[in-house]
């Protein structure tokens, strides 16, 4: 029977099409699309859509798929110092977690096509088959990244992903910063990912597979060579654990990059640069995404290393401070967003490297509507002000666009974490899931967990704050300039997208409300029972990629040796919800006001620090164009002088010498007969001295 | 006699091109070129070897017969291809048709001589590739530099004189001290254990051990040492491993496109597959002995190559530098002795003729347009020759080993290649250094593209800027898809790669 796994391929490939189609009539250079190619792009996400709710169906029936579907390269016989033949292959794995990844991305990349019509379209852009040519091509290869099924075939899609973010981010390529932020958001990316790659080369080295689920899968495959089951290759002369912990943080780099964590965080805020729905898709369903999407991907991996795992919760909870303190101060709409994707990705991998699988999924989940909701509202605001993304120049906006203002009102409260609203039970579940588990570990790892449980808790007052400052400069308050005075809201194509994900926004934290569950009893933790399975059976056997395999790892004396306190969750979720709602009083007490005073000026020099990033850009720059270029120039210099200067220096010796040699031959034929004579004399004596006459 | 057949008809086909007026000759060399491309592809498709042509594999299209003797040796005429020469085959006459197309625009005086030699260079190097017997391959190897000097020499920039003459003598001691140090193994060392300087007879002797006598004074141990230096040093100059390379960015900037596609896609390889088939394949365990060293050059090679690219100015300069780079991880495939490392250094031979020539021809079809590749000089380029910038854009992210295109498969077989070599002390300490290469890579053609190709339109010239005609960007569309489709499917060559690999690296050691 055919059935949704054998059109799963098409998820990935209908995209694909359309992305092909829009370049056809991009290379045409004649309007042969309707709407510039905006509506095969739509039909395209719609089906994979469609396709990926009946994967996710099919799912929930409790089956799954893991099978190479294309053979990339053929290994053959190559086994080398390998344990087993390489083969490089491509395939599916469809289960919980890709299904679920699967429709939030599909359902963002469609709401975000039909939202480019009323950003892009109707504005009047050229070039937009390019537009739509970059987003299918970007929806195809995030959805690649999902289904992917091994490491490699990951890291390929991974790269993808970074090629059709420099293509959106650089789009209006007429002006100076988009190419430049498209350089940028490319090349620190690459310098994560080339940590990654050494990663991926270093799992096919280790394991001879790269498979991430299964039998044979490499967490498997380190799971039982940690426990001395079986053997597999490590290197540089370290333990099985060491060497695992190594190629763990390795494939981390390409993470901190994609997912904007510090100190690779630099590009993102630049990536705003490109249009506004490409902010959304990146931000919200696809490259910053794939970073901690893989993290989770490869948990069983991960689990395993209690090094990795503090490292992962560490840099995840630093990052959600770090980003929040920015984001306190910033003056554009956009500006703010960007730090807050940051800051939530970071929380994201707070709750991955403190052991809560379920919870950094359940923050992902929640986050790619939230965030897909506001940079779409943010949109919107964008569209009515005229591209003009100050706040201090908006204001008043909430009655002249009513939709916006309610929708990015829900998005809102969901990032500032406010009940009920989405962000708020997955917040919570990170931070109760860092401080359980912090406080149970009795190893480092545990004490790790309890500071970026601190710093994470910090994090969710600033996040109040800036939150509701944004709303209140954009929304609230009397209209600062003329054109927030005659603002009005866009079209359907625009409203639709916003109201769906309001609704989601508001909604989807209600499929994991274990602060309830503990209160009542109720088992209504729909999440943790989907990524869970059945203990012992079906695919959380067969494929290991549950979360029962997970605690077990995590929770074993050979992984993360992880240990759990008994605490009640919606004790823990009042702390936070005190802090967030004291973060988001206080911006609404401080910029509530008919004409808010820009009261973050008064901080002074700290202002300063925040409003220019901490420096890390000026840092990174000097590092590029202080050390790097210099450095070549340098190397140019010796190049030119010294390498060649041998090179050359050989032949003009070569050449001075021939010069001089040749005067002999001056056609005196008694010079000649005296030569002759001298020759013959000094090898005469030369064979008597070599000879042994003398 | 297939291979004969093509090598004829395209010597035959350079004579007539020579004789043909200046205004078809472009066009009658597209056409000629044609039949060997065709040919290759035939052979392709046929293709029935298996097992290394050097120790006793089955021969595809064999030919062998003897020539004369000379000094106790029979010379032989010996061709026929393995796994490691058909992709060479097949990359040569593809790159040559598609780069006498690239000629038509800037190609503008004595045609027919130009066409003449690019058909002269291809009939050479098709013979090269194919040849098995040393006197034979030593003949075509030679011949092939003198096309090159000539198309550099009378078609080239304005240093061209002092880049083509750099260019010969260079790579010709080069090839003295490469000939010199083989007949110091064959005929000293071998001496009468063989009777044809037949490549792989001379493997198997060596590979037979024992066999190497001393010489001159040179214990059997320090000869295949010395010799071993001699032919790789020759070699090295060719490919070109840092620091022997300074002839290579001087030939690139002065030679026109065509010329520049054909030296930096086929004649550089030819120094890494010779160093397959010489050094590491007749001397296997004295490249090991040497495995530290040889890792450290090719590293180097990555890493300084792409530094200096990373100081250019000059468009073409940036591809010549990055040629530097992206050889020397053939080198570190070389020396890894494991069978994805060789394998996928043979692959990203074929890999990087391909997008080195592709991005060659692209900077000359802007080149072409605007008259000039100073980054400075330029800037927004996109915005007037779209299709043409597209294809840049696309060209260069293959560069940066772009996965599903050709660059990146070649570079990750070598890496997972040399990580788990036995050979290379700390091999996964060595690729790592290597691989940071990919950063450097993407920091140089990026910032390459942002200043020449992006931002608002700005170029000092009282001409119009207009799309490129249809048969410059041809030949970089035919490139490009090319590119992609060795991405998405390596094993259309990798397969027969790794087929005449494995009987080099007997299962990694």
């Amino acid at each position: 029977m055919v059935g949704a796994f054998d059109y799963a391929p098409a998820i990935v490939l209908l995209p694909f099409l359309s992305f092909c189609l829009a370049v056809g009539v991009a290379l045409s250079g004649r309007d042969l699309l309707p709407k510039g190619g905006a509506l095969p792009g739509i039909a395209a996400t719609a089906g994979s859509l469609l396709l990926s709710a009946w994967v996710f169906l099919t799912v929930s029936g409790g089956e799954t798929y893991n099978e190479t579907i294309y053979t990339w390269a053929a290994g053959g016989e190559a086994t080398g110092s390998l344990s087993q033949p390489l083969e490089l292959t491509f395939g599916l794995l469809l289960d919980p977690l890709s299904a679920m990844m699967l429709l939030i991305v599909s359902l963002v990349a469609l709401l975000v096509h039909v939202f480019s019509l009323g950003y892009m379209n109707d504005e009047g852009e050229t070039g937009l088959p390019r537009y739509y040519a970059g987003l299918g091509l970007f929806t195809a290869s995030m959805l690649g990244f999902v289904v992917a099924d091994n490491l490699l075939m990951a890291f390929m899609f991974f790269e993808l992903v970074g090629l059709c973010s420099y293509l959106l981010i650089g789009f209006w390529f007429r002006q100076a910063g988009p190419p430049s932020a498209a350089k940028k958001a490319f090349l620190v990316t690459r310098f994560g990912d080339y940590f990654f790659l050494i990663g991926v080369v270093a799992v096919f080295a280790t394991f001879g597979t790269a498979k991430f689920a299964g039998e044979g899968s490499f967490p498997r495959l380190a799971e039982a060579a940690i426990q001395g089951e079986a053997t597999v290759n490590t290197f540089l002369g370290l333990a099985p654990t060491a060497w695992f912990t190594v190629v763990g943080l390795l494939v981390l780099g390409g993470v901190i990059g994609k997912s904007a964590q510090f100190p690779l965080h630099t590009w993102l805020p630049d990536a705003m640069e490109g249009p506004t729905p490409v902010s959304a898709l990146i931000h919200a369903a696809t490259m910053v995404a794939a970073g901690v999407y893989l993290v989770a991907r490869m948990y069983g991996f991960y689990a395993l290393s209690p090094t990795a795992m503090a490292v992962v919760a560490l840099v995840g909870a630093f990052t959600a401070l770090f980003a929040a303190t920015m984001g306190l101060v910033k003056k554009e709409i956009k500006q703010v967003l960007a730090y807050s994707t940051i800051s939530q990705y970071g929380y994201i991998m707070l709750g991955l490297g403190a052991g809560g699988y379920v919870a950094g999924t359940f923050h992902l989940l929640t986050h790619a509507f939230f965030k897909a909701l506001l940079f779409l509202g943010a949109g919107s605001v964008i569209i009515a002000m005229h591209h003009n993304e100050d706040m201090w120049d908006m204001g008043g906006l909430k009655d002249r666009m009513p939709v916006t203002y309610y929708t990015f009102l829900a998005g809102s409260l969901a990032l500032a974490g406010i009940v009920p609203f989405a962000g708020f039970w997955s917040k919570d579940e990170v931070l109760y899931e860092a401080l359980v588990h912090g406080l149970g570990t009795t190893s480092g790892l545990g004490t790790a967990l309890l500071v970026a449980y601190g710093m994470g808790l910090i994090a969710v007052l600033f996040t109040g704050f800036y939150t509701f400052r944004m709303v209140m400069l954009t929304f609230h308050g009397e209209p600062r300039t003329d054109t927030a005075r005659e603002a009005t809201e866009p079209g359907w194509n625009v409203k639709l997208p916003l109201v769906v994900l309001g609704i989601l926004a508001t909604t989807v934290g209600f499929v994991n409300m274990v602060p309830v569950k503990d209160l009542t009893g109720a088992e209504i933790d729909f999440l943790h029972k989907w990524l869970y399975g059945t203990e012992g059976a079906g695919w959380a056997e067969t494929l290991g990629t549950s979360g029962y395999q997970y605690h077990h790892v995590l929770f074993a004396d050979y992984g993360a040796g992880m240990a759990a306190a008994n605490l009640p969750s919606y004790l823990v979720g009042l702390l936070s919800l005190a802090l967030a709602l004291f973060g988001a009083g206080s911006a609404y007490v401080l910029y509530g006001g008919a004409d808010p005073d820009p009261y973050t000026d008064k901080l002074g020099v700290v202002k300063d620090v925040l409003y220019n990033n901490y420096y890390q850009d000026e840092y990174q720059v000097w590092l590029a164009e202080g050390v790097v270029l210099p450095l070549s120039k340098a190397a140019d210099v010796f190049d030119q002088a010294v390498v060649d200067g041998v090179v050359n220096g050989v032949s003009s010796v070569s050449l001075f010498g021939g010069s001089r040699i040749k005067r002999i031959q001056d056609g005196i034929v008694t010079h000649y007969a005296a030569m002759l004579t001298l020759g013959l004399t000094a090898l005469l004596v030369g064979f008597a001295i070599y000879g042994g006459w003398f | 006699m297939i291979i004969e057949t093509l090598i004829g008809f395209t010597f035959v086909a350079a004579l007539l091109t020579f004789l043909v007026p200046d205004e078809v000759a472009n066009r009658v060399g597209a056409a000629l070129s044609l039949v060997p491309l065709v040919g290759t592809l035939w052979m392709w498709t046929q293709f029935d070897g298996s097992g290394n042509a050097l120790t006793g594999g089955t021969l595809a299209f064999e030919t062998q017969f003897d020539l004369f003797a000379l000094s106790g040796y029979q010379v032989q005429w010996f061709t026929g291809l393995d796994g490691i020469s058909l992709p060479l085959v097949v990359l040569t006459a593809f790159l040559t048709t598609l780069a006498i197309v690239s000629a038509w625009t800037p190609i503008d005086s004595r045609q027919s001589q130009f066409y003449g030699l690019m058909l002269f260079m291809e009939a050479n190097l098709l013979g090269m590739f194919t040849a098995l017997d040393f006197f034979v391959w030593f003949v075509f190897w030679e011949a092939t530099l003198l096309p090159m000097y000539f198309l550099i020499g009378v078609w080239g920039g304005p240093r061209r004189k002092y880049a083509a003459i750099k260019f010969f003598v260079y790579t010709n001691v080069a090839s003295l001290l490469m000939f010199v140090g083989f007949v110091a193994l064959t005929f000293g060392g071998l001496g009468d254990s063989i009777d044809t300087l037949s490549l792989p007879e001379v493997a198997m002797a060596l590979d037979a051990g024992g066999n190497v006598s001393s010489f001159m004074g040179l214990a059997p141990g320090t000869l295949k040492l010395v010799a071993f230096l001699a032919m790789f040093v020759g070699f090295a100059v060719k490919v070109p491993v840092a620091p022997l390379h300074t002839w290579l960015p001087d030939a690139h900037v002065e030679a026109p496109t065509p010329a520049s596609v054909m030296l930096a896609g086929v004649l550089l390889k030819m120094g890494t597959y010779a160093m397959l088939r010489f050094n590491f394949t007749m001397l296997p365990d004295v490249a090991s002995d040497l495995a530290i060293l040889i890792a450290a050059l090719g590293a180097f090679s990555v890493i300084y190559g792409a530094i200096l690219a990373l100081a250019q100015e000059d468009l073409k300069r940036i591809v010549a530098y990055s040629s530097v780079s992206s050889m020397g991880y053939v080198l570190l495939g070389l020396i890894a002795f494991t069978e994805f490392g060789v394998a996928g250094a043979t692959f990203q031979m074929i890999a990087h003729g391909l997008i080195s020539g592709l991005m060659f021809m692209a900077v000359g079809v802007i080149y072409n347009t605007t008259h000039t590749r100073m980054v400075g000089d330029m800037s927004g380029l996109a915005d007037r020759m779209p299709v043409t910038v597209g294809i840049f854009v696309a060209g260069a992210f293959g560069y940066m080993g772009l996965p599903l295109m050709a660059g990146f498969a070649g570079e990750y077989f070598i890496f997972v290649g040399s990580f788990h070599s036995t050979v290379i002390p700390s091999a996964p300490l060595f690729t790592a250094a290597a691989m940071f290469g990919i950063v450097i890579v993407a920091g140089y053609l990026l910032l390459a593209m942002q200043r020449t190709l992006f931002g608002p339109f700005s170029l000092d010239a009282d001409y119009e800027v207009g799309a490129a005609p249809f048969h410059d960007v041809a030949p970089l569309a035919v490139l490009l898809l090319a590119v992609i489709a060795l991405g998405v499917a390596p094993d259309l060559f990798f397969d027969m790669i790794l087929n005449a690999i494995a009987p080099l690296v007997g299962g990694g050691a």
